[in-house]
């Protein structure tokens, strides 16, 4: 057990738990809208799923929404870490990976979206 | 009634275990404190906490069939049987049922659990109209027994870092006192990681509580203060 080291408090993590449940909601009503549209007007061909992804709005949209779910998940994995990781030479050398594959994972979205 | 009941002597080196006792329906305990204090007549060498019997102290909350009670206000009726006893999980035992509350007093003592307020000392005391004395219930009955913050796997985790439901409802206490001066300190001093948002809201701590408050409810207000503060 790590003794208490007097260092008083960080000042931090209201943003990531005001940023966690922002993106939450984010991610629900877009794929409420996904799933609806998806239901009502299915595309039926590959064509047809390609222009869905044409207009900018939804490109736009669809990229706030891989962002989002990233930032979500880093919050989340980050909390995770905090809780279990009790080295913090281990937690950072986790965090820097896990961080790196999710800026891995943001850039393909991009390119995704937009090839 | 079979009770099993947790033994450990450090000056014997021997490892914990559980010691079987049986105690005779005409004998006639109602509380499992009764029950406790007639084994206690058997076996003089168990040891554990109990002071005032009515739920009022909180010294002798006990983990009872895999759940954090007041010995003194459970009654054995409501117990199946055997009756499994055992110290309040994630502090260190120092002997059978007694645990070290050090760690859950330290916490309890960074929200500076008593009111700041630097006016001149009124003759009598200060007032609060009956609202603002409204908004304290559910907050001040803690009697600090210990049984939320014990029951709390994010307080098992980091019980140096993370204050813990007791000490968050205690937090939550005075910063809804409209006596106190320090609000912005005192919050201040709870935004961190660890202090506060290791909480995850499991709720062991609500469901336990053998007052009835909500710990939960007090860490729920208190992330909203702090995100109010930032908007």
């Amino acid at each position: 057990m790590s003794s208490d080291r007097n260092l008083g408090s960080a000042h931090s993590g209201t943003v990531e738990w005001m940023l966690q449940r922002l993106t939450a909601l984010y991610l629900a009503l877009f794929l409420l809208f996904l799933g609806v549209r998806l239901a009502f007007v299915p595309p039926r061909s590959y064509e047809q799923w390609r222009t869905l992804w044409s207009g900018n709005l939804i490109r736009v949209s669809t990229l706030v929404f891989a962002l989002g779910l990233l930032g979500h998940a880093w919050i989340g994995l980050r909390s995770v870490f905090r809780d279990y990781i009790r080295l913090a030479a281990v937690r950072l050398l986790v965090e820097l990976t896990v961080g790196c594959v999710l800026m891995a994972q943001a850039l393909w979205a991009f390119r995704i979206l937009w090839r | 009634m079979r009770f099993r009941i947790y033994r450990y002597d450090p000056e014997t080196g021997a490892p914990p275990w559980l010691q079987e006792f049986h105690i005779d329906a005409d004998e006639h305990p109602v509380m499992l404190l009764e029950a406790l204090l007639l084994i206690k007549a058997r076996d003089e060498s168990l040891a554990f906490r109990a002071s005032c019997r009515e739920g009022v102290c909180g010294s002798d909350a006990l983990n009872v069939n895999g759940r954090n009670r007041l010995a003194c206000i459970t009654p054995l009726s409501d117990l199946s049987d055997p009756i499994e006893i055992r110290p309040l999980p994630g502090l260190p035992v120092i002997r059978d049922l007694v645990v070290d509350m050090t760690p859950f007093y330290r916490q309890y003592r960074t929200i500076r659990p008593w009111l700041i307020n630097d006016d001149p000392e009124p003759e009598i005391e200060r007032f609060q109209s009956p609202e603002n004395r409204a908004t304290l219930n559910g907050l001040y009955e803690c009697i600090l027994c210990g049984a939320c913050s014990t029951a709390c796997p994010s307080f098992w985790w980091n019980p140096e870092r993370f204050l813990g439901p007791a000490a968050l409802l205690q937090a939550h206490r005075f910063l809804a006192d409209t006596r106190d001066q320090r609000t912005g300190e005192r919050l201040d001093a709870l935004e961190d990681p660890y202090r506060l948002y290791r909480c995850h809201t499991i709720m062991n701590c609500a469901e336990v509580c053998p007052k009835g408050l909500n710990p939960s409810r007090s860490i729920a207000v208190i992330r909203q203060m702090l995100a109010k503060r930032r908007i």
